[in-house]
């Protein structure tokens, strides 16, 4: 691994940590609305935190764009070490999704969308294409699978599905 | 002749510090052959680890010299075993001093990987210090510090926890990930540097053994 692959998936990965702890202590309407709104009821309470943490994981390619000036490109080392990395982070996701059994059919949710980013991201590293085509495929993902979420919780609940 | 008497000399001298010698004076012509191939083969087995084979031609040409001299043949060989000696001598000597230039060459590339190994490790070091700072700081004030901004904002205790485990959660897992690229990084250098380290000394044996 080579050390600017390795320094920048670094700094995305801190810069992410410190997105999220910011949102927390700046009172960030996305991530406190829901612990009003939905103050009496779990369920959605549980929901709305997976929703935000699967945004967040979502935003991680955007982290690693940002790490770079507007057009300066990543090199294929770099794009690759933060690929596989990023992928062991969601890995780390899906393996809490399977053990929180209390959420049940949420979790399996997430687990799903997640692991097709999982799929995705196994692609994109046996993509022959540009590094930044790759990231910008990446980002695509990610905004796709935060709809994705949403429209499997809506079918979810227009099924009347005892978790609502 | 003179190169006769000068061995007569030399055997001489050895005798006097020799405990068991006890030779006085000019040997006879047969002692001498006697004495000589002693000390001849005491000084071979001295110089054993030395000792280089004398190549086939140069003893050619030291028989067929010799072989004109009308000498005693015990006196006409010792004469020989000492050229040969000598000259074996001083070919152990230029060949040692080529292991050892070898040897130099090698624990001097070795140093030097030694000296890339610990510019690596110190940078590593650095990356591994940095995320420890921020993992304790994260325990030991940022969460307070969240804590603290969840409790201005009026949320629910219950919730602010619930949330709050969430966070840890999310970000152990963000340097988990960072902590397993840097090992990552940490073993890659490694098997690096022995690679290197192997090459050095497989290049350095095949001198060795293309020069022995």
């Amino acid at each position: 691994m080579d050390r600017l692959g390795l320094l920048s998936a670094l700094a995305s990965f801190k810069k992410g940590r410190e997105a999220l702890v910011v949102d927390y202590c700046t009172e960030e309407p996305r991530l406190f609305k829901p612990m009003f709104s939905y103050e009496s009821n779990s369920a959605e309470m549980s929901i709305a935190l997976e929703k935000y943490m699967l945004g967040w994981l979502a935003e991680h390619p955007s982290y690693f764009r940002g790490g770079k000036k507007e057009n300066a490109e990543y090199s294929d080392v770099e794009v690759n070490v933060f690929f596989r990395a990023y992928r062991g982070l969601l890995k780390k996701f899906i393996f809490n999704a399977n053990v929180d059994v209390d959420k049940g059919k949420i979790s399996s949710c997430l687990e799903e969308i997640v692991n097709d980013s999982i799929e995705y991201l196994n692609k994109l590293l046996l993509l022959s294409e540009r590094s930044d085509v790759r990231l910008e495929k990446l980002r695509y993902q990610s905004e796709k699978s935060k709809y994705l979420f949403e429209r499997n919780l809506k079918d979810l609940k227009e099924g009347g599905h005892e978790f609502f | 002749m003179e190169y006769l008497n000068k061995l007569r000399k030399r055997l001489a001298e050895k005798n006097r510090h020799t405990p068991t010698g006890s030779i006085l004076g000019a040997p006879s012509d047969k002692e001498f052959s006697e004495k000589l191939n002693g000390f001849v083969a005491f000084e071979k087995t001295e110089r054993e680890v030395l000792m280089m084979a004398a190549p086939a031609e140069f003893t050619k040409v030291i028989d067929d010299c010799f072989d004109k001299l009308d000498i005693d043949k015990n006196i006409k060989d010792a004469i020989k075993k000492t050229i040969v000696l000598n000259f074996d001598e001083h070919l152990a000597t230029s060949k040692l001093k080529e292991r050892l230039q070898l040897l130099f060459e090698y624990e001097r590339n070795y140093l030097s990987l030694i000296k890339d190994f610990k510019e690596e490790i110190k940078f590593v070091g650095s990356l591994q210090e940095d995320l420890r700072k921020e993992r304790a700081k994260f325990f030991s004030d940022t969460l307070q510090e969240v804590s603290a901004a969840l409790k201005d904002s009026q949320v629910s205790s219950e919730i602010a926890s619930q949330w709050i485990q969430e966070l840890v959660n999310s970000y152990t897992k963000s340097l988990d990930v960072s902590s397993g690229l840097i090992e990552e990084h940490t073993f890659d250098t490694i098997g690096d540097i022995r690679k290197q380290a192997k090459d050095e000394l497989n290049s350095a044996t095949v001198k060795i053994l293309e020069n022995g």
